[in-house]
C-alpha cells in the first residue's frame, strides 16, 4: 500500500497554511531572538578564541611593570621570583613624529626587541618584510595598522623626537602584537591608527636614543598556572622600589586586553538582555494565535473527539504548530545569526588586529536559544492545549452560541454615555478580551522599549561627547611633557603659534582607596578658577577646585563607594610615593575615565616637589593648527599632543562604522516585534469579527465604517502601548547603560529627541503598514461567503 | 434471558440527565428505559427540547448520564471514565450530524480517512464514498459540495469504519426533501451493508416508516414505543 500522510496531519498542515502569515510573523520573532543570541555569542566566541590563540602564540604576559630605570641584572633576579616563569626586560620610549600628509604629529612608542626571541614575552608577529638586523641602529619594524593608516611603506624612513633628540629609522617590516591588538588613542579611547604608532627597534638602537645602556624600564612577566598574580605583585614592587617603579599592571588592566574584555562584556550584555524580550513576545503571540485557533476549530475538535480521537491526538496538532514555529524560528535564527555574526566580526577585524580572526558559530548558545524558543512556544501553547483537552466531544453536536458581551467598565470610563455606536462596538471588543488586549499592548510596548533601549546609545553618545569636550573641558588641545617642568614651561607654551590661552596642569598617577576598595587612576592638578576646566556637580552647578580635598568623577566615586566628606587614601606613584588621606570635596559628572581633580599646588606639595606641571591645556586658533603642530614636532620634551577636533572626528568615523550596522539590526528586530504583534492581533480580531462585519455590511454600513470598527480597536491598543513602551524602554536603557559601563566610557541612559523620534517613527510606520495589510484583507473578504460558512 | 441479552446491544435503565446551569437545572432526561437490539433501525421522534439529542449523546459516549445505566457489551457507559468512552467511540460508534460537520480543510476522501485512519477494520475511503454515490467527487473540498453531497460524505465517514452503532441526529434537518431522501437512502443502504445498528433522531414523522421500531419521546421520557410492521425503503417515503 502507498504511504499517505495521515489525514489529521493534512488537516493540520492546511490549517497552518491558512495562518501562514501569522505563523511566519511568530517564526520571525523567534528567529530574531535566536539570531541575536547566535550573533552576539558567536562574535564573542570568535574574539575570545582568536585572542586565546594569539596570546598563546605570542606568549602574552600576565603582569606588566614600568619603572624609571633599572639595571639589566635585576631582570634576571626578577625572573627567579617563585611562580614567575619568564621575565622579559625592554626599553620603552615615547616620542612624537610628524608624518607627511598629517597635520598633527603621531604619538610613537619605541620598544626594544628582545635579545633572545625564544625566552621573550609579547613576541611580535612579522607580517611583511623582516625584523631589524641584530645590532642595527636605524632599522625598525612598525605596527602594521600604523603603516596602513599612514601609507608609510617598507623602505621609508621615519623621524621621531624622543627625549628632545631626533632619531630616525628605516622601516624594514610590519608586525602585529598581542599588546596592541587594540590600540586606543589616549584622548578618545578609540582607535586612531594614523596618530598612534609603535616601532620595534634593536636594544642597541634604543640604549642610545633613550640613554638606557645596560638598563631597562619595562618588565613583562608570565606566571605559572595557578599562581596568584597578587602574591608576585608585592615582591616585584618591593624589588623595584628604588628604581622608580610604577604600580604593577595586571593583564586585566592592560589597555588592549581591557578593551577586548569590555567588548566581550558588551556582547554578552546584548546577547543576554535582548533575546528574552523576543521570546516572551513570541510566547504571547503563540498563546493568542493558538487560542483563537481552538475557537475557530472548536466544532472540528469536538468532532474528532466524537469519532474517538483521544485528547492527546486532538491536541497534538496545536503542540506541533508551536514546536514547528519554534523549530523554524530557531533554524532561521541560526542562519541569520551566523551571517550577522560574520559581518560583526568583519567590522571587529577593522580595528582589532589579530593574525587570524575567524567567524565562529557558538553551538551552545544556539542550543540554549533553540531550547528557550521551544519552551517559549510550548508555554505559549499550553492554554490552547488545555482548552482542546477540556473541550467536550458533545460540542460537535451543539449549535454555536453567540458570544457574550456586556457593557463594560472600560466603555463607561472611556466613552461615558455620549459616543456613537461605532465607538461602543470598539470599546466592547477591547473589553471582551482583556487578556488578549493586555498581551497585545505588552507586545507592542516591548517593541517600543526595544527600539528605545537600543537606539538611545547613539544619541546618548552625542550627549557624552558634547558634555566631555565642550561643557566640561573648554580647551581644544592638550600637550604632554616628557618630564615635569617648572614655571618656565609657560613661556615655551605661550610662544607656540596659535595659542590663544592656556593653563598648565599636573597629571600624576595614583591609587585611591576607600576601605578595601582601591582604584588606580590619575589625579589632575588644576589651578583654582581654571577657566578651561568646568567640573560640574550632579545638579549642573560648577564644582570649584578647593585648596583642600579632591573632586571625584561619579564613576570613580562609585567604584570607591566614597561620598562627599569621606576621606580617601591617596597613594602617589611618583618620587617617594607618599600616602595621604584626602577629603572628598565633591563629586563631578563625567562620562569618560575615572577622573580625580585637586589644586595643582596642593598636589605638587603632596608629591613633594615645587611648582611643576607636565601638561598644558590650550585654546588654539583653528587657523594656526598646522604651524602649531609643526613647531611642536620641533619642540623637545613634548611626548603627546591631543586635539579635540581629532577626537570628535575619530568618534564619528569609528562609531559610524562600528555602530551603524548594529543599530540597523536592532531597529529591524524591534520592527519585527511590532509587526508580529500588530499583525497577529489584527488577523485574530478580523477572524473573530468577520461575521459581525459581514452582517453590518448587509445592514448597510459602508466599507470605511466597517474599517473604522475593525482597525479602531487595533489603533487604540497601539496608542496605549506607546507610553508603556517608553517607560519600559527607559528601564531597558538603564540596564543597557549599566551593562555597557566601562572605566574609559560610561554611556548614561539619556533619551534625546532624536531617539524618541526614531523610536516612534519606526514603530508608527510598522503599525501603520500592518493596518494597511489588515484593511486590504478586509477589503478582499467575501462577506457573503463569510455569512454562509459556519466557522 | 440469555438469548435476549445476546440480541441486545444497549440496555438502558433509569437514565437521567440534568444540565446544571446558572439559570437553574434543566432535566433533559427523566428516567429512560430502553433495549436496543442488534441490527435494528430505530427512529426517535419528539418535539424540540424533549431530550432526543441528550439521549443520543449519552449513548454515543459524548456525554455522561447524571444517573441510571447504559450497558453496552457488558460495560456500563454511565460509569465509564473519559478514556474508556474515547475508546468506545473510536471502536464502535459512527455519528452523523445535522450540520454535516465536515472538516473544511480536508477533501471528501480525506474527511473519510480522518476516521478510517484510527479504525480497526475500515473499508477503504474510496469504497465508502462510492457506496454513497460520490465516487466521482472524492477530491473535492466541502465548500465545493452541495448540502446533500456533504451529508453523504458524512454518511460515508460514519460508516467506513464499520461501526457497531450509528447515531444520526437530525441528518436531514438542513436538507430539502429530495436530497434528504437521498441521504436517508444512503444511510440505510450503507448501514445494512456494514450491519450497523442505527438510531435516527428526527422530528419529521414521515421518516418513521423506514424504522424497525419508532420511539416517541416527550419531556425527557419514552412516550410510546411502536414496532413498525410496514417498513419501507427511503425512496418510498413521502414527506
Ligand atoms: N449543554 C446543555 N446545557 C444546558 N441545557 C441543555 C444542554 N443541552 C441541552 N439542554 C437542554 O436540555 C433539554 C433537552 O435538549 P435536547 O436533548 O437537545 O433536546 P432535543 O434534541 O430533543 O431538541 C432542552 O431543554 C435543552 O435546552
Ligand atoms: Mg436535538
Amino acid at each position: 500500500m502507498r504511504w499517505r500522510l495521515p489525514p489529521l496531519h493534512k488537516k493540520f498542515l492546511r490549517h497552518l497554511w491558512r495562518m501562514k502569515w501569522q505563523a511566519l510573523a511568530i517564526v520571525l520573532l523567534v528567529a530574531a531572538g535566536v539570531a541575536v543570541t547566535v550573533m552576539t555569542f558567536s562574535a564573542e566566541e570568535a574574539l575570545r578564541s582568536a585572542r586565546a590563540t594569539y596570546y598563546a602564540q605570542s606568549s602574552f604576559a600576565d603582569i606588566f611593570v614600568t619603572m624609571e630605570r633599572a639595571p639589566l641584572t635585576l631582570a634576571r633576579r626578577a625572573g627567579m621570583i617563585p611562580g614567575v616563569t619568564a621575565a622579559d626586560p625592554r626599553i620603552v620610549a615615547n616620542g612624537l613624529s610628524l608624518l607627511p600628509g598629517f597635520e598633527r604629529p603621531a604619538q610613537v612608542r619605541l620598544i626594544s626587541l628582545p635579545d633572545r626571541d625564544d625566552a621573550a614575552l609579547n613576541r611580535i608577529a612579522i607580517t611583511r618584510g623582516r625584523a631589524p638586523a641584530p645590532e642595527a641602529l636605524n632599522e625598525a619594524v612598525a605596527l602594521q595598522s600604523f603603516l596602513d593608516a599612514t601609507k608609510l611603506r617598507i623602505g621609508d624612513d621615519i623621524q621621531v623626537t624622543v627625549n628632545g633628540r631626533f632619531v630616525w629609522f628605516r622601516i624594514v617590516g610590519a608586525a602585529l602584537s598581542a599588546e596592541y591588538v587594540y590600540l586606543p588613542d589616549a584622548a578618545s579611547v578609540m582607535p586612531d591608527d594614523a596618530h598612534n604608532g609603535v616601532l620595534w627597534v634593536t636594544r642597541k638602537a634604543l640604549e642610545g636614543a633613550a640613554d638606557m645602556h645596560g638598563a631597562f624600564n619595562a618588565l613583562a612577566f608570565s606566571i605559572a598556572p595557578g599562581v596568584q598574580p597578587r602574591s608576585i605583585e608585592t615582591r616585584v614592587e618591593r624589588m623595584f622600589a628604588p628604581y622608580g617603579v610604577q604600580p604593577v599592571v595586571m593583564r586585566a588592566d592592560q589597555p588592549s586586553h581591557a578593551f577586548l574584555e569590555g567588548e566581550l562584556k558588551e556582547l554578552q550584555t546584548s546577547g543576554t538582555i535582548f533575546p528574552p524580550v523576543f521570546l516572551i513576545v513570541a510566547a504571547a503571540l503563540v498563546h493568542m494565535t493558538l487560542l483563537r485557533q481552538t475557537e475557530v476549530q472548536r466544532e472540528e475538535i469536538g468532532l474528532l473527539k466524537a469519532f474517538g480521537y483521544t485528547d492527546l491526538e486532538a491536541a497534538r496538532p496545536f503542540a506541533m504548530t508551536a514546536i514547528l514555529i519554534a523549530g523554524l524560528g530557531a533554524a532561521l535564527g541560526a542562519l541569520i545569526g551566523a551571517v550577522f555574526a560574520g559581518s560583526i566580526v568583519d567590522i571587529y577585524a577593522r580595528y582589532m588586529r589579530f593574525p587570524a580572526l575567524e567567524p565562529r558559530f557558538h553551538v551552545a548558545a544556539f542550543a540554549v536559544a533553540a531550547g528557550a524558543s521551544l519552551i517559549a512556544a510550548v508555554t505559549g501553547a499550553t492554554a490552547a492545549l488545555g482548552k482542546v483537552t477540556r473541550l467536550s466531544p458533545a460540542t460537535a453536536m451543539a449549535p454555536p452560541r453567540p458570544d457574550s458581551y456586556r457593557v463594560s467598565w472600560f466603555e463607561r470610563i472611556v466613552l461615558g454615555r455620549s459616543r456613537g455606536l461605532l465607538a461602543r462596538l470598539i470599546a466592547r471588543n477591547v473589553e471582551r478580551r482583556p487578556a488578549r488586549a493586555a498581551l497585545t499592548v505588552f507586545g507592542l510596548a516591548a517593541s517600543v522599549a526595544l527600539l528605545m533601549g537600543t537606539q538611545f546609545l547613539f544619541g546618548a553618545l552625542d550627549v557624552v561627547l558634547d558634555h566631555t569636550f565642550y561643557q566640561r573641558q573648554r580647551f581644544s588641545h592638550q600637550i604632554t611633557f616628557s618630564l615635569p617642568r617648572g614655571p618656565e614651561a609657560a613661556d615655551d607654551v605661550r610662544t607656540l603659534p596659535g595659542v590663544m590661552s592656556f593653563r598648565l596642569v599636573r597629571i600624576t598617577s595614583a591609587t585611591l582607596s576607600n576601605g578595601a576598595r582601591s582604584v588606580r587612576t590619575a589625579i589632575t592638578g588644576l589651578d583654582p578658577g581654571d577657566p578651561l576646566q568646568r567640573p560640574l556637580d550632579a545638579t549642573g552647578e560648577l564644582a570649584p577646585i578647593k585648596p583642600q580635598g579632591v573632586l571625584l568623577s561619579k564613576a570613580l566615586a562609585g567604584k570607591l563607594g566614597a561620598r562627599p566628606g569621606d576621606f580617601v587614601t591617596v597613594r602617589l606613584h611618583e618620587r617617594d610615593r607618599r600616602v595621604a588621606a584626602v577629603v572628598v570635596a565633591g563629586i563631578v559628572t563625567e562620562y569618560s575615565g575615572l577622573g580625580a581633580y585637586m589644586d595643582r599646588r596642593v598636589l605638587n606639595t603632596m608629591i613633594g616637589e615645587g611648582d611643576l606641571s607636565n601638561a598644558a591645556q590650550i585654546v588654539l586658533d583653528p587657523l594656526a593648527r598646522g604651524a602649531f603642530y609643526r613647531s611642536l614636532a620641533e619642540t623637545p620634551g613634548v611626548v603627546g599632543a591631543q586635539s579635540r577636533d581629532d577626537v570628535m572626528a575619530t568618534y564619528r568615523r569609528v562609531i559610524a562604522e562600528a555602530f551603524r550596522t548594529s543599530r540597523t539590526y536592532y531597529a529591524v528586530f524591534a520592527g519585527i516585534i511590532a509587526f508580529g504583534v500588530a499583525y497577529n492581533a489584527g488577523r485574530i480580531a478580523l477572524s473573530e469579527r468577520s461575521r459581525d462585519l459581514a452582517t453590518l455590511e448587509v445592514l448597510g454600513f459602508t466599507h470605511s465604517e466597517i474599517a473604522v470598527i475593525q482597525l479602531g480597536e487595533q489603533a487604540i491598543l497601539a496608542v496605549v502601548a506607546v507610553p508603556i513602551g517608553l517607560a519600559l524602554g527607559w528601564l531597558l536603557a538603564h540596564g543597557i547603560s549599566l551593562g555597557y559601563q566601562r572605566d574609559e566610557m560610561q554611556i548614561p541612559a539619556i533619551i534625546d529627541l532624536d531617539t524618541l523620534r526614531m523610536t516612534l517613527s519606526v514603530y508608527g510606520l510598522t503599525v501603520a503598514a500592518v493596518g494597511c495589510l489588515i484593511a486590504y484583507r478586509l477589503w478582499r473578504l467575501d462577506l457573503v461567503a463569510v455569512l454562509k460558512t459556519r466557522e | 434471558m440469555n438469548g435476549a441479552a445476546a440480541d441486545t446491544l444497549f440496555d438502558v435503565r433509569g437514565l437521567t440527565k440534568v444540565y446544571r446551569g446558572a439559570g437553574g437545572d434543566v432535566h433533559a432526561l427523566r428516567g429512560v428505559d430502553l433495549q436496543v437490539r442488534r441490527g435494528e433501525v430505530i427512529v426517535l421522534l419528539g418535539p424540540s427540547g424533549s431530550g432526543k439529542s441528550s439521549l443520543l449523546n449519552i449513548l454515543g459516549g459524548l456525554d455522561r448520564a447524571t444517573a441510571g445505566q447504559v450497558v453496552f457489551e457488558g460495560q456500563d457507559l454511565a460509569k465509564a471514565n473519559e478514556k474508556a468512552l474515547t475508546a468506545y467511540r473510536r471502536r464502535f460508534v459512527g455519528f452523523i450530524f445535522q450540520f454535516f460537520n465536515l472538516t473544511p480543510s480536508l477533501t471528501a476522501r480525506e474527511n473519510v480517512e480522518l476516521v478510517t485512519h484510527i479504525a480497526l477494520d475500515p473499508m477503504p475511503a474510496d469504497e465508502a464514498l462510492a457506496l454513497v454515490g460520490l465516487g466521482a467527487r472524492m477530491d473535492h473540498f466541502p465548500s465545493q459540495l452541495s448540502g446533500g453531497e456533504q451529508q453523504r460524505v458524512a454518511v460515508a465517514r460514519a460508516l467506513a469504519k464499520r461501526p457497531a452503532i450509528l447515531f444520526c441526529d437530525e441528518p436531514t434537518g438542513s436538507l430539502d426533501s429530495e436530497t434528504g431522501t437521498q441521504v436517508l437512502d444512503a444511510i440505510i443502504h450503507v448501514a445494512s451493508e456494514v450491519k450497523a445498528t442505527t438510531m435516527i433522531v428526527t422530528h419529521n414523522v414521515g421518516i418513521a416508516d423506514i424504522a424497525d421500531r419508532v420511539i416517541r419521546f416527550s419531556d425527557g421520557r419514552v412516550h410510546t414505543l411502536i414496532e413498525n410492521t410496514t417498513k419501507k425503503a427511503p425512496k418510498e417515503l413521502t414527506w
